[in-house]
């Protein structure tokens, strides 16, 4: 299912059928609140497995790899690559579940360690780990700890992410099952939005909220 | 078979009973009440303002509610293509372009972008800030156009042309006439402009004429039967 198919009959749901041209609640609002419904049905999936399988995990299905980011220097032996979005808040490092390198021959690097921010505090003092790189994510932004000149790389991906969502075109990568987790998220933000008062008049006050 | 301005003056003459005596409309007369009444049955599809209620701005008959509304109001729907100046600027389609009616713009029905049917939404003025600065929906991909005294007011500005669905005035019905030797008035079609309308809607204006028509010659039979028609059916 593309994202604009989802958006096209959350509109016709909300609206009671077919969208009129002067509607308010436009495919790109509805698009902003379906990545906020994919991070609730993410969530949703893990718990459910927790409870179902006794071990917490998010399906495959939520992920999405996204190639080529480059990484930029940050400061000595510190990379940083900008994430397409904010990784899901799930577990310690579930949201980003693999970050790859690739060379100018395609030649894929291991996959690397992320840390917590916690033992960020402390990995120095431990062991190195032979080839492998250690990485950490911060809000949008994932820094890796390398003494390689990385920007001779280019970074590959694997997040929790409905796909590319500046794109309406796109498959949404979500799993059957938990699209009318992300629709009911959605028609409840809509439809609240639709039985707030509208302040109709302008006459240079503002509606009472209660 | 479409009724002809002869035809519509022939029914109100017979309604006010011109034979038995009891009224009598002259050309003149018919020709201002049809007209009167023809703008009443316009803005009766369009939606009569009264019938609002609060919070809910929707009439009990109105363009856009279902076929059969918007049927009746296809003589005077038109389409046309915009040109919009560099300041996002374009009057409204001119009367002369109305062919073959020549009646004015009255009203926008929908708003195309140049490429496809993207809509190009109407927003009010002092909703116009908040649109033009959404950064959900940038202005640049989610056009939309605001009315102004004299046209129309797009955003963005540089949106270069629009394809617009609209409605026009009807044009004035005229019974056109020359005197016969005894003064008398007699048709003349050449000298007179038809009705647009399908035959219900010139039943429907004829009743609206005639209750004009009633309250002029305090006819309360023709009133009467006016009102059952207009608010009853035919």
């Amino acid at each position: 299912m593309t994202r604009m198919q989802l958006i096209e009959q959350i509109l016709r749901q909300v609206y009671g059928g077919y969208v009129q041209e002067d509607s308010s609640i436009t495919p790109m609002l509805v698009n902003q609140y379906i990545d906020q419904g994919v991070a609730v049905a993410a969530k949703t999936n893990y718990t459910d497995n927790l409870k179902l399988e006794g071990i917490s995990f998010v399906n495959n299905s939520f992920y999405t790899t996204f190639k080529n980011l480059v990484p930029v220097r940050d400061e000595r032996d510190l990379w940083k690559i900008t994430l397409p979005q904010i990784p899901v808040g799930i577990g310690y490092s579930e949201g980003i579940s693999t970050l790859q390198f690739k060379d100018d021959s395609g030649v894929i690097s291991l996959p690397c360690i992320p840390l917590t921010q916690n033992q960020k505090t402390y990995f120095q003092t431990m062991p190195h780990i032979p080839q492998r790189v250690l990485f950490y994510s911060e809000g949008e932004n994932v820094f890796v700890i390398s003494s390689l000149v990385l920007s001779n790389y280019t970074a590959s991906v694997t997040m929790i992410s409905g796909g590319l969502s500046s794109s309406l075109n796109s498959t949404l990568n979500v799993p059957p099952d938990y699209i009318p987790v992300v629709v009911q998220y959605v028609q409840q933000q809509l439809l609240l939005m639709k039985q707030r008062p509208q302040d109709l008049a302008n006459d240079g006050t503002d509606l009472t909220t209660n | 078979m479409a009724y002809n301005i002869n035809d519509v003056y022939k029914i109100v003459l017979y309604a006010v009973s011109k034979n038995l005596q009891q009224g009598y409309v002259s050309p003149e007369d018919f020709n201002n009440s049809i007209n009167i009444a023809q703008k009443g049955y316009v803005a009766y599809l369009l939606g009569n303002f009264q019938q609002y209620q609060p919070g809910r701005p929707v009439a009990r008959i109105e363009f856009g509610q279902n076929a059969v509304v918007r049927q009746r109001l296809t003589p005077i729907i038109y389409e046309t293509w915009l040109s919009v100046d560099g300041s996002g600027y374009s009057p409204y389609p001119s009367a002369a372009s109305q062919l073959p009616s020549g009646g004015a713009y009255m009203q926008t029905d929908a708003m195309w972008s140049a490429y496809g049917y993207e809509r190009i939404r109407e927003v009010q003025q002092h909703y116009f800030y908040s649109i033009y600065n959404s950064v959900i929906d940038p202005i640049g991909s989610w056009p939309v156009y605001m009315l102004r005294n004299d046209g129309f007011q797009f955003a963005p500005f540089g949106i270069g042309q629009a394809r617009i669905s609209y409605i026009i005035e009807p044009p004035d019905m005229v019974w056109g006439y020359t005197l016969d030797v005894n003064g008398i008035p007699v048709y003349n079609a050449a000298n007179s402009v038809q009705p647009v309308w399908d035959d219900v809607s010139i039943m429907e204006i004829i009743a609206r004429a005639l209750r004009l028509i009633g309250v002029n010659l305090q006819y309360n039979d023709v009133a009467a039967y006016a009102n059952q028609i207009q608010f009853q059916g035919q």
